[in-house]
């Protein structure tokens, strides 16, 4: 009883040290990851020794001369087959676009109905662009709607 | 009745489709789900039908929100 | 029993001045709003620095985590907005940043017994905080997209291969659309950390008023203090996620800008 007792105590503490909890981190960070956004969950590309403050300045910069790390990143793309230029996509997947999916019909009717009735009290034409402004701002959501659908 | 306590019932009953919308959205997720696990490899094609019908229940019930807090703060 | 300071649900969302200051007839007064961003700001900056101080070919742990967000923006950039998206990266990176920092220091506890004016505050939560947000992500997409196609852009509100009788109704259907896009993005944020943070507050308000009658009847306590653990998970989750939507819908809004000719 006390062994399995100094067992679990050892376990626990090994589960606390701060490598642990940074490896879970990272792991839980590339699980979300691949659920929103179906990419494939352990990619070796993205810790191949890329230097922190080194990629910072690349691509937050936008220098002109790219540094020959990215050079080889993009030959070792192109060996693995993935196209260089990809085309723009949207990438959220199911959660985010749940949660994106339904204000999107209320925005649009409400930009349309502040519209309508910014008009009508500029105008001093009582209910009729408000009712307009209704009717537009909801296709105006479904608009919203499906194109958010389609990406 | 004062005023201000018919507005409190009346923003009250503006928050009822919240119920209508819990209801929907149960059905629409539970029918999705029962459908695919019948047939799993035409779920993924059908998901975005699914979302349209769960942005469409989710309006009635952020309307009936909307309705609720317009009744509470602006008359 | 217990000390039932600010016990409505709203009253975490007051805005009170700390120090107060008048510029002329304007109140730039330090509130608690401020405060929390400044908190916010304040750790971002320290743990960049601290990730970025020593940078080395195998990460550390600091490092290893700044590295994690960091490549998460840079890919949902890169996927989203295409090869020219990368001068966006510092815009989007800070703007998710600071959002998930806000969203997530607003579920920290309040110290037991500090004054209102210092309790957690979720800057998020207010509505003007995020239309400011989602007006400069705008203000950015219409700058930049006439910059880039110059009176192209327009083609964006001018849908191809449909009836000509239909253009005018359709071309008015898409302003509003256009329009309608701050105001859902500020919306999204804002209602889902009010709604959050009230319905925390609505649990955790019940399990102090039951203990606080001090009978059996403080048993029943039991299940809305598991809701309010479950509803703090939960709004962990939304915190990070809502961050993610924001920053995505601002990558497809920028996208829109930068490929409004080609469509």
């Amino acid at each position: 009883m006390r062994r399995l007792a100094a067992l679990v105590f050892k376990a626990e503490n090994q589960a606390l040290t701060p490598e642990f909890l940074c490896l879970t981190l990272r792991c839980g960070a590339y699980m979300v990851r691949r659920d929103l956004t179906g990419a494939p969950a352990f990619c070796v590309r993205s810790f191949s020794g890329r230097l922190m403050g080194d990629a910072i300045d690349r691509d937050g910069a936008g220098k002109e001369d790219p540094p020959p790390l990215d050079e080889f990143s993009r030959r070792l793309d192109a060996m693995r087959g993935q196209p260089e230029e990809e085309s723009p996509k949207g990438s959220g997947a199911a959660w985010g676009r749940a949660m994106r999916v339904s204000s999107e019909l209320l925005a649009g009717l409400f930009v349309g109905a502040l519209l309508g009735l910014g008009l009508d009290r500029w105008l001093g034409t009582a209910p009729w662009f408000l009712l307009a402004g209704i009717g537009l701002g909801f296709a105006a959501g479904l608009r919203n709607l499906s194109r958010s659908l389609k990406e | 009745m004062e005023a201000e306590a018919a507005k409190l019932i009346g923003a009250g009953l503006a928050a009822i489709p919240l119920a209508g919308a819990g209801v929907g959205l149960g059905l629409i997720f539970g029918n999705f789900l029962s459908g695919a696990f019948r047939n799993p490899s035409a779920a993924a094609q059908n998901q975005p039908t699914m979302l349209l019908a769960f942005a469409l229940t989710e309006f009635t019930g952020l309307l009936g929100f909307a309705i609720a807090m317009i009744i509470l703060y602006t008359f | 029993m217990f000390d039932q300071r600010a016990d409505g649900p709203m009253e975490q969302f007051e805005i009170l001045p700390i120090v107060d200051l008048h510029f002329g007839s304007i109140d730039i007064s330090l509130t608690n709003s401020a405060l929390w961003m400044i908190i916010g700001t304040a750790a971002i900056t320290i743990f960049f620095f601290a990730a970025t101080r020593r940078a080395a070919m195998i990460p550390g742990r600091i490092q290893s985590m700044a590295e994690v967000f960091y490549e998460f923006t840079f890919d949902l950039v890169r996927d989203t907005i295409g090869p020219d998206g990368r001068k966006f990266f510092p815009y989007v990176f800070t703007l998710f940043i600071f959002i998930l920092i806000m969203n997530l220091f607003g579920l920290l506890p309040s110290w037991p017994g500090l004054a209102h004016e210092l309790h957690t505050f979720t800057p998020t939560s207010h509505v003007i905080v995020t239309l400011a947000l989602a007006m400069l992500t705008i203000t950015i997409v219409i700058v930049y997209g006439f910059m880039k196609n110059g009176l192209k852009f327009l083609k964006l509100f001018w849908p191809s291969g449909l009836p000509l009788w239909l253009m005018p109704l359709l071309c008015l259907i898409e302003v509003i659309s256009f329009l309608s896009r701050p105001l859902s993005l500020a919306i999204r944020l804002f209602a889902n950390m009010f709604a959050g943070h009230v319905i925390l507050k609505l649990f955790a308000g019940f399990v102090v008023s039951l203990i606080g009658t001090g009978s059996a009847v403080m048993l029943f306590g039991i299940a809305p203090f598991l809701g309010a653990i479950a509803v703090t998970a939960l709004e962990f989750l939304v915190a990070a996620l809502q961050a993610y939507v924001f920053a995505v819908l601002t990558c497809i809004y920028l996208s829109d800008a930068a490929h409004a000719a080609d469509h």
